[in-house]
């Protein structure tokens, strides 16, 4: 089925084609035959903007929702540690929070290879496995693939979630850092920003393991809620 | 307003308000028209970064046309 903003964006832009082809043949005045081009640019730039089917408020209060389920389940276990967002097989993000603060920290392979149910084991250690808040809307079909990393964190943080107003993104090897500006929602949920990060970094670290298809965890985060500043690791 | 609608607005805005502007200078040149329509549609696609549903083949479009204008325009001042 045709979305609305494509159905407008093809009516405006044979509006603004016939219009300017119109003008062209017959007027030839330049204002005209721009107002019909400018016409149909918006047109296609419409068609190309992808629906929102759910409204933000509900986006956020689902979100919330499964950031509690999280936060009672890290409570019920007494997790401190830091998760590790792992992509699989079927681009999903899970991710995995050692139970106990183990002297030998387990090895990357070991995420990978560990069983998927709530209590699992990474090698020796014993863990949980938790699907992020975001790990499913990281498969929104809108997402394009020959868009960015910063393009597609723009989209489902600042856009689809209207989490944060912008982000900015910047590579230095392995280590990721992140740039939110003036976060608009930031939840009350210590336990899971102790172990999986802020809303807005946790969505990030999905998106990031999706797209990079490598585990991915967050190292520093500096808490400023009108310019945070998240970094992350890839495995 | 969502962001997309927001770069959508303002690229509206913008393009009429250059059809006004360059109509007052008395400007009758489509190919100036279509260079600032380029230049306005690729410079708010960076600053509201948008995500697309499919290849933005509009931007790179503009970006041709613009690039093909401003040679054409160099060309004649070099030769």
């Amino acid at each position: 089925m045709r979305s609305i903003n494509s159905i407008l964006g093809l009516s405006f832009s044979v509006f603004g084609a016939l219009f300017a082809i119109f003008n062209y043949f017959i007027t030839y005045s330049a204002p005209l035959i721009s107002t019909g081009l400018a016409i149909m640019i918006i047109g296609i730039a419409l068609s190309l903007i992808p629906d929102s089917s759910i409204t933000q408020r509900t986006l956020k209060s689902m979100l919330h929702s499964s950031m509690l389920n999280i936060e009672a389940i890290l409570e019920h276990f007494d997790i401190k540690n830091s998760a590790v967002y792992v992509p699989t097989k079927d681009k999903n993000v899970v991710a995995y929070i050692p139970i106990y603060t183990n002297p030998h920290t387990p090895s990357i392979e070991s995420y990978y290879n560990a069983p998927k149910s709530i209590l699992t084991r990474l090698g020796d250690t014993p863990a949980i496995m938790i699907l992020p808040p975001a790990s499913e809307i990281t498969q929104s079909e809108e997402i394009s693939r020959e868009a960015s990393l910063e393009e597609s964190l723009n989209y489902i943080i600042c856009e689809l979630c209207e989490l944060s107003d912008s982000v900015k993104l910047v590579e230095k090897g392995d280590e990721i850092i992140l740039e939110f500006k003036n976060i608009k929602f930031m939840p009350e949920a210590a336990r899971f920003k102790l172990c999986l990060g802020s809303l807005h970094s946790s969505i990030a670290a999905c998106v990031i393991a999706i797209e990079k298809e490598r585990a991915v965890s967050i190292i520093e985060d500096n808490g400023d809620l009108r310019k945070n500043i998240v970094k992350m690791k890839l495995y | 307003m969502e962001r997309s609608y927001q770069f959508i607005f303002a690229l509206m805005v913008l393009m009429f308000a250059s059809i006004v502007v360059l109509e007052l200078e008395n400007v009758t040149d489509l190919g100036v028209y279509l260079t600032v329509f380029a230049f306005e549609y690729i410079v708010l696609d960076e600053m509201f970064k948008v995500r697309k549903i499919a290849f933005d083949f509009l931007k790179l479009a503009l970006f041709v046309i613009f690039v093909y204008i401003v040679a054409i325009r160099i060309i004649n001042i070099l030769v």
